[in-house]
């Protein structure tokens, strides 16, 4: 045999997996991390953690830490809380307009950024949709309007979190319970278990994976949350201190030593949490052999379903239906709905300048950065769940770390990176693409951000499918990768779309990034575009709501056209 | 076949059409059916802006012949001066010239982008170019003027970074963009000191236009120019209130005319303010606050009468300051927020979110159009306070190492000529103005305020040079403390902002009993004294780590006051 081959077959080849995964993080996640953050640990060259140590005892910064744990925790299980049972109803029961209902579950995932919060408060606002509707009925003097957004302000940022966060948990749920073999439950009911004693000792602990990997975006993203707590005015949350300090002009160090504890403190508390888990084998014998029926809800009952789908849905769906209105108003002030309504906004938005060419260009760099997440995706959960390698819990908690870095620290990282001179210098300049074409970089970038949320779902996909079909291809003569091709990623499929949907569409809507590091406007992708038109005097909001308008129809038609290619409906996505 | 076979009545013949072939047709080719369906769905999302799209591409423009700006400056803004710039060269040198924008989001970040690029350049021209070593972190050439000194007249004793300052201000280090334009004076006056501004020649090109009749150097104590040529305005703005003519009917009370109007309880919770600590002219609308207090206070003064004049000057300082920063402590209270987003505030207003708010003035008035009813009314109103503001300039200029410095300089020349001056003011569509939309902003030339340019402007009664005049802005009041402003902003309003707001709802609510607002209104720790002797030249000095300090200890005392103050409040004393 050729030595070289033979070595080859010799080396680990997880082992080679393990050292390129921590290879990508360190060039990719690390580096640009450091590149921004250095300040926070130098004086005059020297390293020192008092930076560091002053931002914790600060009393302002520590506040700001309690309020971002608090958020993050009552929104993730508010999130938690929404997404469960209804996860459960659309696995087990079959009921009125379900495939409907179950793809516009997923649809207030997208909210375009910038207009998102002109959506909330054309609604919320003192002068909204709201008082004006309730003061029809007495129950508000509009000489003294309720202030909805600053009277219950943490609440209203709970809710706001975690409406729009539940899809997340609902995705990762719905694969799980997907996934589970029904014959253990069948077991548990011929038994005698009652449903609701089997759903709390069987149903509950085997879907626990994706209760988790829901539970931990939900809870990081929460921690980390930008958007609710500016809506709302909320400024002594750390997520705001970040943002704010970078922007000052004073350049003060603190900010970014917040930025490490917010990382040290997002990482060590992932760690914990998996090590309550535990290392759970909850793969059953073998996959899912007998095909799960699903029961017609009878009566009532089935309403009550569609009642408790819409009832979230609704509630979920006002920031959106603010932005949606709002893009169609001529103007809208002081009634319930617009007074009259028009589509020029849509027109001069559309037919801008901007908008075509940063259409194709978000299509190719969020559709690459999902093809390259999906890659680094598979492999890292592969080392996770299927190697026994130290340290590769490690590797799980550092690719969960995008979720909790400022999208601003990263970008000025990757510009920093990419400078000539600089190492990677050759992301920005090769002969591929002409010199400061940032396409692969914009590529990484959204990868990068995004990747959490392709682990997290196959890293499930992995746990819940048995190793035992891998090693029959195995011991049949199948090589490594075609096992991967034929046997787990098929089984894993239904995870790693639910991932990547997610990841696609939070590329399209990426803002830090894409402002930082797409300069000129050839590159601008349609964020970028939004924020232009935002700017625009008089009409630039209701031309950037409009854009942000087509970029929800469109993530949202992407969305519900990939349930229905791959399962009819999105319910039965996750039914394979 | 079997279709018309059966066929024994229309209904039949119906029945039959849905029940086959079509059925099993669609059912064998459901997967592609489905896949044409999703397809068409997106091909339809698509293709509307693809149809929308604009229908004159763009004529191809050498690279030589691109401009390459860094911009805070609006899509509309960009849109007519792109258009004009094209249109003038075209015209007079019969070449075709294109604008490529850059924009890293707002002025904060082009700053940043500014520095650390020209720190990297620097780093790549020393290292490669020079072939030269460095000890430990290679500095900013152009920072580290500040903390390290500017280089003396002997370049044989200079010391690492000096020698590289040296280097970098006789260098063309370049970061491959001609011009930063627009963003406020303070912005430009810093990247001059750091040395990423150099003369355009515009001085030398056009001295005429430099001159009191034309473009002053300075006007109510606002610089308008670099002395040092590195820098030019090329419009001016000025803060004013904005303010929602509904909410006001609500509240029954006069429409705000002045700043002392905003601390008004009557606004409580109603306000929309700007982030000093994110722009240099939010800082400079809070200094006007001062300012206005302080002519106060001397005119109280000169009304008594002058006995000792040193002490009554210091008097008048210690109590117009005083005042000031009460009146920002009360504003700041009256706030739902600070934002660094300037046209966000006269959204708000207008949306009805906000009773009045500091706006830049031509979001103010672009705003009070675009919501005017048929009638002439609009329900948002926007005031320059009376003797309560200054104009700043909005400035352009080339940046070291520009790779097109003749194409800047026509760029400038061009923003400074008559011709380019009328695009800021005159209505869209006159002949000479804007194509699509006014920009509402004032030239910086004083010969377009003249009557016959006047009548063509979107704003005919607007005059900065006379309304402006009778400010009398006293620069050695306030100016030298300009950070200090921000920094005690920070402490005192920003960072203690929701003590700070339940204090004032609990004395409003218990009517101000004294010792709460005597408490609630102590300003002794940032006192002008104290500025004076001990903030402005420790903040000039301190290391981060002891500004940090000074920060952290005066925003817990104000938290402590203001958590005082509700204590006493509540018990009324």
């Amino acid at each position: 045999m050729n030595p070289v081959l033979k070595y080859l077959r010799d080396v680990n080849v997880t082992l080679l997996v393990f050292i390129a995964m921590l290879a990508f993080f360190a060039a990719f996640l690390a580096l640009p991390i450091l590149k921004t953050i250095q300040e926070a640990f130098l004086v005059d060259g020297q390293f020192t953690f008092k930076y560091v140590g002053d931002v914790v005892q600060d009393l302002s910064y520590a506040q700001g830490l309690w309020n971002a744990l608090l958020l993050a925790t009552f929104s993730t299980i508010l999130a938690i809380t929404l997404a469960l049972p209804l996860a459960v109803l659309g696995d087990r029961y079959e009921f009125p307009f379900k495939p409907v209902l179950t793809t516009l579950l997923l649809v207030p995932l997208v909210l375009p950024p910038f207009v998102g919060a002109i959506g909330v408060k054309q609604i919320l606002g003192q002068s909204g949709s709201l008082n004006v509707f309730l003061s029809w009925f007495g129950l508000v003097d509009m000489n003294q309007p309720v202030d909805w957004l600053g009277k219950w302000r943490f609440a209203g940022m709970v809710l706001m979190t975690g409406l729009h966060l539940y899809p997340i948990v609902f995705l990762n749920v719905s694969a799980a319970l997907a996934n589970l073999d029904p014959s253990l439950e069948e077991a548990a009911e011929n038994l005698g278990c009652s449903p609701g004693k089997r759903f709390r000792l069987i149903t509950l602990p085997m879907t626990l994976p994706g209760i988790f990997a829901g539970g931990t975006i939900a809870f990081i993203w929460g921690f980390t949350e930008l958007g609710v707590p500016l809506i709302f005015d909320f400024t002594r949350i750390t997520s705001v201190q970040i943002f704010d300090g970078i922007k000052d002009l004073g350049a003060s160090p603190y900010p970014y030593a917040l930025v490490a504890v917010v990382l040290a403190i997002t990482s060590s508390l992932f760690l914990a949490c998996k090590g309550l888990m535990g290392n759970m084998d909850l793969s059953s014998s073998g996959r899912t052999t007998i095909g799960r029926t699903t029961k017609n809800l009878a009566g009532w009952k089935k309403w009550c379903a569609v009642a408790a789908f819409l009832f979230v849905i609704v509630i979920a769906l006002v920031p959106h239906c603010g932005v949606i209105l709002f893009s169609m108003s001529k103007d809208w002030y002081l009634t319930v709905l617009p007074e009259s309504l028009t589509l020029s906004h849509f027109e001069e938005a559309l037919g801008h300048v901007l908008t075509l060419p940063s259409i194709a260009n978000s299509l190719k760099y969020a559709g690459l950065a999902t093809i390259l997440n999906l890659v680094l995706g598979i492999a890292i959960a592969y080392v996770v769940v299927r190697t026994t390698i130290p340290g590769r819990h490690v590797l799980d908690a550092i690719a969960m770390l995008p979720l909790a870095v400022p999208g601003l620290v990263l970008a000025f990282g990757y510009l920093a990176m990419t400078r000539e001179g600089e190492m990677f210098r050759w992301i920005v300049d090769n002969p591929l693409i002409q010199a400061d074409n940032p396409v692969f970089l914009l590529i990484i970038a959204y990868a990068v951000r995004r990747l959490p949320y392709i682990v997290r779902s196959a890293v499930v996909g992995f746990q819940q499918t048995s190793r035992s079909l891998e090693e029959a291809a195995l011991n049949l003569g199948a090589g490594p990768l075609t096992t991967l091709r034929r046997i787990t990623v098929p089984l894993i499929a239904a995870h790693l779309i639910a991932g990547a949907i997610l990841a696609f569409a939070f590329s399209m809507l990426e803002v830090s990034d894409s402002l930082i590091l797409a300069q000129k406007q050839i590159f601008f992708p349609i964020t970028t575009a939004i924020y232009t038109l935002y700017g625009s005097l008089g009409t630039g909001p209701f031309l950037a709501a409009a854009l942000g308008v087509w970029a929800m129809i469109f993530l949202a038609v992407a969305i519900v056209g990939a349930g229905y290619l791959l399962g009819q409906k999105i319910g039965n996505l996750f039914r394979l | 076949m079997s279709l018309f076979s059966k066929v024994k009545s229309p209904a039949a013949f119906l029945r039959a059409l849905v029940k086959s072939p079509w059925r099993e047709l669609a059912q064998r080719y459901a997967c592609w059916t489905r896949v044409g369906t999703v397809a068409a769905a997106l091909a339809l999302v698509l293709a509307t802006p693809f149809a929308l799209r604009p229908r004159s591409r763009p004529a191809r423009v050498p690279a030589a012949n691109t401009l390459v700006i860094l911009s805070p400056h609006n899509d509309t803004i960009r849109t007519e001066i792109a258009r004009g710039f094209a249109d003038h060269m075209m015209r007079t040198a019969g070449k075709p010239v294109r604008i490529d924008w850059r924009d890293v989001g707002g002025t904060t970040e082009i700053s940043k982008f500014i520095s650390s690029s020209f720190q990297s350049a620097f780093q790549l021209y020393w290292r490669r170019h020079l072939k030269k070593g460095w000890q430990g972190r290679l500095s900013n050439p152009g920072q580290s003027v500040l903390q390290k000194g500017i280089p003396d007249e002997s370049p044989e004793d200079d010391t690492q970074e000096q020698q590289a300052r040296r280097t970098f201000l006789a260098s063309n280090v370049g970061i491959g963009i001609d011009l930063f334009f627009g963003g406020g004076s303070s912005d430009f006056i810093r990247h001059a000191a750091y040395g990423h501004l150099v003369d355009s020649g515009i001085f030398e090109r056009e001295p005429s236009w430099f001159s009191e009749k034309v473009i002053p150097e300075s006007f109510s104590g606002e610089t308008l120019y670099d002395p040092g040529k590195r820098w030019v305005g090329s419009c001016l703005s000025s803060f004013g209130i904005c303010y929602n003519t509904d909410w006001i009917k609500r509240l029954d009370h006069p429409p705000p005319q002045r700043w002392e109007d905003l601390g008004d309880p009557v606004y409580l919770n109603a306000l929309a303010l700007a982030d000093p600590t994110k722009s240099g002219s939010t800082t400079k609308a809070f200094e006007m606050i001062l300012q206005e207090q302080l002519s106060a206070a001397f005119a109280e003064v000169d009304r008594v009468g002058v006995v000792n004049v040193g002490s009554l000057e210091s008097n008048a300082l210690d109590k117009g300051w005083t005042a000031g920063l009460n009146l920002i402590q009360r504003i700041s209270a009256n706030a739902r927020y600070f934002t660094d987003t300037a046209a966000k505030i006269p959204f708000d207003v207008a949306q009805g979110n906000a009773a009045a708010g500091m706006s830049i003035d031509f979001y103010g008035r672009a705003i009070n159009e675009a919501v005017r009813k048929a009638d002439g009314t609009s329900r948002v109103q926007f005031v320059i306070p009376v003797a309560g503001t200054s104009v700043g300039a909005d400035p352009v200029a080339m940046l070291r190492g520009a790779p097109r410095p003749e194409l800047a300089q026509d760029f400038i020349h061009f923003l400074l000529a008559p011709e380019g001056q009328r695009l800021w003011h005159y209505r869209a569509g006159v002949p000479g103005g804007p194509a699509q939309s006014a920009l509402r902003r004032m030239p910086i030339r004083q010969d377009l305020y003249t009557p016959e340019e006047l009548e063509k402007s979107a704003d005919p009664e607007l005059n900065p040079y006379v309304q402006s005049r009778d400010f009398q802005y006293h620069p050695e009041w306030t100016n030298p403390h300009f950070n200090v402003i921000r920094f005690i902003i920070q402490v005192m309003c920003m960072e203690t902002h929701e003590e700070l707001k339940q204090a004032w709802a609990a004395l409003i609510r218990a009517g101000f009993p004294p010792h709460a607002s005597r408490i609630f209104f102590d300003v002794k720790l940032v006192g002008y004294t104290n500025v004076t002797r001990e903030l402005t030249p420790k903040l000039m000095t301190d290391d981060p780590l002891a500004i940090q300090k000074r920060r952290r200890d005066l925003r817990e005392s104000f938290r402590k006051n203001y958590l005082l103050a509700i204590e006493f409040a509540n018990r009324g004393e």
